[in-house]
């Protein structure tokens, strides 16, 4: 594995990442992490224990639906696809979320040298 | 493949996290270059708990918390039946705890608040008057009863006011218990005098016949007609199906039957009726006493229907209103409060005020039973939460979350709460029935059957208590640090001692519980065996009294002074008896007083003396009762029977000292009523009224010729009593067959009078016999584990030359700290109990030092016994070994 350091995800964007995976097409919960940590670049961790419960969560708001269907592996697995009150959520977290990262970044500013020399 | 579905099952759950597993392990083999079973345990690394997931994932679901409270109610049942001494225990006192409480609670109920038996009682309300000021009144009852008079009085502005509209009563009935005497197998009848509404406002609707007609109570002394209660028809009247206009005579008096009252009804009185009869009888039925026109006379009861949606502050204001103008009308020095109380057994003002210093010890006595069974069960859950510590260890590190745990354990809780108040709901039901039988008079009319109400109390008690012992416990054995538990190894030194000290503690109320119910019980033990060693001032063995019931029977009183006399005689020439003659009131039983007004002596000092207790007796009584003249004489036989202006009388040394404070009392004269007296004798104090009663002021003085009350016969025998009970009721049939006699031994009254006291020392003890047994458990089990957690500091001190000694004391001192502090502070309750208890301890100091350095020796004693077997332990420990173990 790459020393590159790995990281938690930040409370909240679990959901609004699943979502945004699911723009793309139908996908099982490992697919699901893996595109995650993938899109990433292997910089966001997905906690696999965490994932169901959200995913759950998501199906019980009706912003995902599921079904069972078969994997590129040949494997029974259950899909997930994005309703369209799910685009909807989508389009107004990803604004906020952009919204907030921008407003991070300016107060922020340019990165510091660290001792660590990243 | 199935459809979109949101409804899904845990095996479709468990599914996808084993497919996801799949996956994953296939990624780490094809990328990571693992072997499978490498990958294997990486997948399931990565992805944390799988159970956690799956329990979160079914919580999620809508009808969970059913299905979990199921899961834990089945864990709980489990539980407790692999520790069946425990539940035992626990389930056991409990139920003798909140059993108490409910049989308690279901009395007061029953007296005090449960409607009466009759429809809609809740539109059912009683009206009483304390009055307030300057006046006077005659009393048959309760002082807060009303005269007839009054009674129309307010019929009259309820009905004017209910002409305009604007009454918050629709109708008011007047009821007076009373006692007759009929042509029936006992002779005796209870039953009340009514208005005629009264079934009309009661909402009784009769078996048979009829209830009473308003003309019926048109004109005094007519018509004679009588409803019989169910039971009496039944009973006495062999169900007779033409019951409906027989004649039957009620003191003398010749009545018909209108009708018969529905099953179960005994009126709304508490010693249940058997009859009725408009109070229009009444100057009939008593033989020229005449109850009705008498102005202040307090011995009716009234009750009355609320307009719907009307309150009883409505109705009260309403009466207000008329009770002031009578006020100004009659007596303006006078001020009358109405009282409107929805319709009881027992609700009259006077009952209230003083059944609540009762009520509140009783209650006390069980919320302190309640307190301390909640204070064991607690030491031993926590006791429990200590060995269970590993099996908890186990299912937090499993992944079950401490709420869960806590939820557990407190349903345990919950399931030993419910299952003692069930036990103590049933004993309940045992229980109450059994106290109408310890009060001295039969025939209570009490309703104690199992209520509602009553039911969710002793649920809500119950679940309180579960709390009450449940939650801390269940705190404690949750709050671990896992590792350490898991390996079974004690927890950290924080928490086992965080959980010592609450147990300390506990015990410490524990002690302090029963220290507090074994002094009251003390002081009771204490005043008992005083009051049965007490010397009453006069003797009670071998005396008998006879009370007759000549007054129910329309004697005149020349025919009842010759008839009394007849079977006097006939008692004085029994063989034995040594001396008999008439009283009234007899002692122990009854209560006469009035002011007396000095007429000799200096005029200074002849200020009135309240509230003196008098009897009327005949020199017979005196000696019967041996009574202890201590100047003068005894009243002589002619005397008795001399009805001049100026009487003889004989005064208890009290009174004297009163009367006459710095002379001599004989020969002084004093008024009492319209009679004046002079001291012939000076008689040392007796115990006439009450034996908890010492100095009673008190005047012997001989009875009026034409007396309007019967009086008693009293003899002293050195035969057998027995004999006397058997004929002399006998004898009275012989002269009349109406004539009833009751009997009592004298000797029966002092034993009455003790009861009460008796049965709350009785109660007192074994609660507090319990308690302290629940103590001394709490006390070993905590000794027990403080040794058992300080073994190796104790091998350290053995190592480092602390002797056998050193060791006892050391662990003494340190289980001894609570039971000091619950013993202090117990001690300074019971001094503040005790002077509240003073009217019931028959002279005994509240202070009794007997009663408190007794308890003390006794708790200290066994608590010491309790933790001697521990510490001994204690020194037993090998510190060679002990140091090496741990």
């Amino acid at each position: 594995m790459s020393p590159k350091a790995r990281e938690a995800l930040l409370q909240g964007t679990l959901d609004l990442l699943i979502l945004r995976t699911l723009i793309l097409g139908a996908q099982h919960g490992h697919g699901i992490a893996r595109s995650i940590e993938m899109g990433s670049n292997d910089t966001l961790l997905v906690d696999h224990g965490s994932l169901y419960p959200a995913l759950q969560r998501l199906e019980s708001r009706k912003w995902i639906k599921a079904r069972w269907g078969t994997s590129d592996n040949n494997r029974r697995a259950r899909f997930y696809e994005i309703t369209a009150l799910g685009r909807k959520q989508l389009g107004a977290e990803a604004g906020r979320w952009r919204r907030i990262a921008e407003a991070m970044h300016r107060i922020l500013g340019p990165e510091f040298a660290t001792e660590e020399g990243r | 493949m199935s459809n979109w579905s949101n409804n899904r099952s845990d095996d479709d759950f468990r599914n996808e996290l084993a497919s996801h597993l799949e996956e994953e392990v296939e990624r780490q083999m094809k990328q990571r270059g693992l072997d499978e079973a490498n990958a294997r345990f990486a997948a399931r690394r990565t992805f944390g708990n799988v159970l956690g997931a799956v329990e979160r994932f079914h919580e999620s679901r809508r009808w969970a918390w059913t299905e979990r409270i199921t899961q834990h109610v089945r864990y709980a049942v489990r539980a407790l039946g692999q520790h069946p001494a425990f539940a035992v225990t626990a389930i056991g006192s409990l139920a003798i705890g909140i059993g108490f409480m409910t049989a308690i609670f279901t009395i007061f109920y029953a007296l005090v608040f449960r409607g009466l038996p009759v429809p809609d009682a809740s539109r059912l309300v009683n009206v009483y008057q304390i009055l307030q000021g300057d006046y006077n009144r005659g009393v048959h009852g309760t002082g807060s009863w009303i005269s007839y008079l009054e009674y129309r009085n307010y019929v009259a502005a309820i009905d004017s006011a209910r002409r305009t509209g604007g009454s918050a009563l629709a109708s008011a009935a007047v009821y007076a218990p009373a006692e007759w005497t009929a042509e029936t197998r006992n002779g005796e009848l209870r039953g009340e005098y009514v208005s005629c509404n009264y079934f009309g406002v009661a909402g009784v609707r009769l078996e048979k016949g009829r209830g009473f007609t308003p003309d019926e109570c048109a004109h005094v002394g007519d018509p004679a007609v009588v409803v019989l209660s169910h039971a009496q028809w039944q009973g006495e009247f062999g169900a007779d199906s033409a019951i409906i206009g027989r004649r039957v005579r009620i003191n003398q008096v010749p009545f018909s039957v209108v009708g018969v009252a529905p099953p179960g009804y005994m009126g709304m009185t508490i010693l249940g009726a058997s009859a009725w009869m408009p109070v229009t009888m009444q100057p009939a039925v008593e033989h020229g006493r005449d109850s009705l026109v008498v102005q202040d006379w307090s011995w009716m009861i009234m009750a009355a229907r609320l307009v719907p949606g009307a309150s009883a502050e409505q109705a009260r204001a309403q009466l207000t209103v008329t009770a002031a103008q009578r006020d100004r009308a009659l007596n303006p020095k006078r001020k009358t409060v109405v009282v409107v109380s929805p319709a009881a057994l027992l609700n009259f003002p006077e009952v209230k005020r003083e059944g609540a210093l009762a009520a509140g010890f009783i209650t006390l006595l069980g919320v302190v039973l309640v307190a301390m069974v909640c204070a064991n069960i607690m030491n031993l859950l926590l006791a429990r939460g200590v060995a269970r510590r590993r099996e908890i260890g186990i299912r937090l590190a499993i992944g079950a979350s401490r709420a869960r745990l806590v939820e557990q354990l407190l349903t345990e809780a919950s399931l030993i709460a419910l299952l003692g108040a069930a036990a103590g709901y049933a004993l309940a039901y045992v229980l109450p029935p059994l106290l109408p039988r310890l009060i001295p008079v039969s025939d209570l009319q009490v309703n104690l059957a199992p209520d509602g109400r009553i039911l969710v109390a002793t649920i809500v008690v119950a679940l309180v208590t579960a709390i009450v012992f449940g939650l801390v416990p269940a705190l404690h054995a949750t709050n671990m640090d896992l590792a350490s538990a898991a390996k079974g190894a004690m927890a950290t030194r924080a928490g086992h001692v965080r959980t010592s000290r609450l147990r300390s503690a506990i015990v410490g109320v524990q002690v302090g519980g029963s220290a507090i119910l074994l002094v009251v019980s003390a002081l009771f033990v204490r005043a008992v065996s005083r009051a049965a060693l007490v010397d009453p001032g006069y003797v009670t063995d071998n005396v008998v009294s006879f009370k007759l019931n000549l007054n129910q029977l329309g004697y005149s009183p020349e025919r009842r002074q010759a008839t009394m006399d007849m079977l006097r005689d006939r008692i004085g020439a029994t063989p034995g008896v040594m001396a008999q003659g008439y009283v009234w009131p007899l002692p122990l039983l009854g209560r006469r007083t009035e002011p007396v007004v000095p007429l000799s002596g200096r005029a200074h000092d002849r200020r009135e003396i309240p509230d003196v207790n008098m009897a009327n007796v005949t020199p017979g009584v005196i000696d019967a009762l041996q009574i202890r003249i201590v100047k003068g004489r005894n009243i002589t036989a002619a005397e008795a029977d001399n009805a001049s202006d100026q009487r003889a009388a004989v005064i208890s040394e009290t009174l004297a000292q009163l009367l006459v404070p710095d002379g001599e009392a004989l020969g002084s004269v004093f008024r009492v009523d319209d009679r004046t007296y002079h001291v012939v004798g000076v008689a040392a104090d007796t115990r006439y009224i009450s034996l908890a009663q010492d100095h009673e002021t008190f005047v012997y003085m001989p009875p009026s010729r034409r007396p309007s009350e019967d009086l008693n016969i009293l003899a002293r025998t050195s035969g057998s009593p027995a004999q006397l009970e058997r004929l002399v009721p006998l004898w009275g049939k012989e002269i009349d067959p109406g004539i009833t006699v009751q009997t009592q031994r004298m000797s029966e009254r002092v034993e009455m009078e003790l009861r009460p006291v008796k049965l709350a020392s009785l109660a007192a003890g074994a609660i507090g016999a319990l308690a302290m047994l629940l103590a001394l458990v709490g006390i070993y089990g905590v000794v027990s584990y403080a040794v058992s957690q300080q073994t190796r500091e104790i091998a350290i001190r053995q190592a480092l030359g602390a002797t056998r000694r050193g060791v006892l004391q050391f662990v003494m001192r340190q289980g001894s700290r609570p039971v000091v502090v619950g013993l202090i502070v117990a001690m300074a309750v019971s001094l503040g109990l005790a002077q509240v208890m003073r009217k019931l301890l028959f002279g005994i100091n509240p202070l009794d030092p007997l009663s408190y350095a007794g308890v003390l020796v006794l708790l200290s004693g066994a608590s010491i016994l309790a933790m001697y077997g521990p510490a001994r332990r204690a020194t037993r420990i090998s510190p060679a070994v002990a140091l090496r173990e741990d």
